[in-house]
């Protein structure tokens, strides 16, 4: 099988405007740009900076006001809680969110075997997706998002609400997909995806680009902005 | 592009039977739908209508959307839950309406298969096999697609259990409680022609239009609620407010074609359908009355020669008067009810007053005439002389003086 492996892969956002619809909603970002690379990436932030609009425009779930976003191929996506389908076994459910991406249905049985493969699913791939625990649960996000055959992964912090054992399971699953190539960006406004295997950080507060450098350099130097400050301190504490 | 070995090393797991979807297995549109054939059946079986005539077979089948439509918009709700559950959460590549179409699928085909199984059923019960026409098999296909998006359409706005009430209750109300409703011609464009048909009629194309009108637009509105949920966010909203405005006034176009419709959802049927033998025309579907009313009209006319009154030449009966014929045909097998009908109808039906009661003093002529007749008839049941008169008793030499008296009606 040949596939684009994700150094080559490129997100790119170019003077996005993004506002909600609602009655009397500000921009969630103005003249936003940044470009994603096939490197590791964890996006952080307070709580309301626009983490999530900015993952869904990435990928495509909203179309920004003004300006562009550019994929040079496709983009796995997973919001933050996965749901677990009724009536659905695990590999029924990661087989329809792969046809939901685009493949056929033959396509979509291999990528789903190598899906769970990859998010250590395969010993639960007859269970009923209603059965999985937290952890389970997060990996068959993944497993979905890996359904698609995608050259990047892009995961609404898929470590949300997890305890300990379950997080590393999950970063275990992250970590393999980052060693096999996989390009991924996650979001977390939690300390523990600050770390392996992730490279580049990104820090967004209200809707701009704070910070955008190594692990080390948000840990090394310092910082200028309040709120990266802050969160490099508050990380350093934990 | 370069070739993974992460990839490469990742082989495809093997399931035992791998490419199997049993999902479609557990949905609600499966499981229910065997109870929901029953109970419909058991909906038809209750409610026969006219038992050889196709098109009040097919009626009485529509009528089974009062069980069915409700059904698939609950289990269409249910499916709808799943996409709203996934969407936004997953990467969607395929359009919207594949999408929702793929996933009410089992809904729609249990549905059309329920509906044709009553058909089936139905029909099969004909002594002959026939044909009802288009129109309500096209009205059944049409309430199943609309109420099973109505369903999908609750659920994308609504949250679970609201959904799933006004799924289940708004479908049941719309085809239960018009049946009750004035105007009339509310009784008539929900698809289920409340009310027909007898042999002499045929459904009112006007019926299929108003019904068709209702249907396509719920089914409309309901296609454009799914889109303003599905479709991505900010991508043309205003093409299905413009898709909604453009049903409801279709709609209301088709649906005002309706208006004009009374108590009944027919119009008469075309006498070229009647089968003559000898002087008795019936339509197909009453032969099993030919017997009762060749006796009784033989006797009927012999007691009315007797009375010294006169019967044209070769005259010929039949449920309606097209083509000179007596409109005094019964779909009764026996004799005795032939005979009662035919003697309370034969005087109006000489002088063209089969329609019209507006005046007492001939009425009473009427049945006066009718009691003279009855009287020269046998019967096998004496209690069979349906007619009765108030006192002093009409004599047989009253006839000649009562049959000049009521004159012609509508000249």
């Amino acid at each position: 099988m040949s596939v684009i492996l994700s150094e080559a892969f490129d997100i790119r956002a170019d003077q996005v405007h993004f506002r909600y619809r609602r009655r009397g909603a500000g921009a969630v970002l103005a003249d936003f740009s940044v470009a994603l690379d096939g490197r590791p990436t964890v996006l952080i932030g307070p709580n309301g900076a626009g983490k999530s609009t900015l993952m869904r425009l990435l990928t495509g779930q909203l179309r920004p006001s003004r300006g562009t976003i550019t994929r040079s191929g496709k983009v796995g996506w997973s919001a933050q809680h996965t749901a677990a389908l009724p009536g659905f076994t695990v590999t029924e459910q990661v087989q329809y969110a792969s046809w939901l991406a685009g493949l056929a249905r033959a396509a979509a049985v291999d990528e789903t075997a190598r899906a769970l493969a990859r998010t250590n699913l395969t010993e639960l791939a007859g269970r009923p997706a209603t059965q999985l625990s937290g952890g389970e649960l997060a990996r068959l996000g993944i497993a979905c998002a890996l359904a698609s055959a995608p050259e990047f992964l892009v995961l609404d912090e898929p470590t949300a609400a997890l305890d300990p054992l379950a997080r590393r399971s999950v970063t275990a699953v992250l970590q393999a997909l980052a060693a096999q190539g996989v390009g991924i960006l996650v979001s977390s406004h939690t300390a523990t995806d600050v770390g392996p295997p992730f490279t580049r950080l990104l820090v967004l507060d209200r809707g701009r680009l704070e910070f955008d450098g190594s692990v080390q350099q948000f840990f090394g130097l310092r910082h200028t902005s309040g709120v990266v400050a802050d969160l490099a301190q508050a990380l350093r504490d934990r | 592009m370069t070739a993974s070995p992460a990839y490469a090393t990742a082989q495809p797991v093997r399931f035992p039977n791998r490419r199997a979807d049993r999902s479609y297995l557990r949905t609600p549109a499966v499981l229910f739908a065997i109870p929901c054939a029953v109970l419909a059946q058991l909906f038809l079986s209750a409610n026969t209508t006219t038992p050889n005539y196709a098109l009040a077979q097919a009626a009485a089948v529509t009528a089974t959307m009062a069980i069915v439509g409700p059904i698939v918009a609950l289990c269409a709700a249910w499916e709808a839950f799943t996409l709203r559950s996934l969407w936004g959460r997953l990467t969607v590549s395929r359009s919207w309406w594949r999408v929702l179409v793929q996933r009410l699928t089992p809904v729609l085909a249990v549905g059309v298969l329920v509906q044709a199984m009553l058909y089936v059923v139905a029909l099969l019960q004909l002594p002959d096999p026939a044909w009802p026409g288009w129109q309500l098999p096209f009205l059944s296909l049409l309430g199943v697609v609309a109420w099973t998006f109505f369903g999908a359409a609750t659920a994308l706005v609504l949250g679970r259990l609201l959904a799933m009430t006004v799924a289940l209750l708004v479908p049941y109300l719309a085809l239960t409680l018009p049946a009750g409703w004035q105007p009339f011609w509310l009784r008539h464009v929900n698809g289920s022609p409340f009310d027909c048909c007898s042999t002499s009629d045929v459904l009112d194309p006007r019926v299929t239009i108003g019904s068709a009108g209702v249907l396509g637009t719920i089914l409309l509105l309901s296609l454009c609620v799914a889109r303003v949920r599905l479709a991505p966010s900010q991508h043309r909203p205003w093409l299905a407010a413009a898709v909604a405005v453009a049903a409801l006034i279709a709609g209301g176009a088709c649906v005002s074609a309706a208006t004009g419709l009374g108590a009944m959802p027919t119009k008469p049927r075309s006498a070229d359908a009647l089968v003559c033998r000898e002087d008795v025309c019936l339509w197909p579907e009453d032969g099993e009355a030919l017997a009762a009313n060749r006796d009784g009209w033989a006797a009927v006319r012999e007691a009315w020669r007797g009375l010294g009154l006169t019967v044209p030449e070769n005259a010929r009966i039949a449920p309606v008067s097209a083509g000179g014929r007596l409109a005094l045909t019964t779909t009764a097998t026996d004799v005795d009810s032939a005979k009662t009908t035919m003697a309370q109808l034969l005087p109006r039906a000489l002088t063209g007053c089969l329609g019209d009661f507006d005046d007492p003093a001939r009425n009473d002529k009427f049945d006066r005439l009718s009691v003279l007749l009855a009287s020269r008839l046998t019967f096998a049941d004496p209690e069979a002389r349906a007619v009765t008169v108030p006192d002093p008793q009409p004599v047989p030499a009253d006839a000649e003086s009562l049959w000049r008296a009521v004159g012609r009606c509508g000249s």
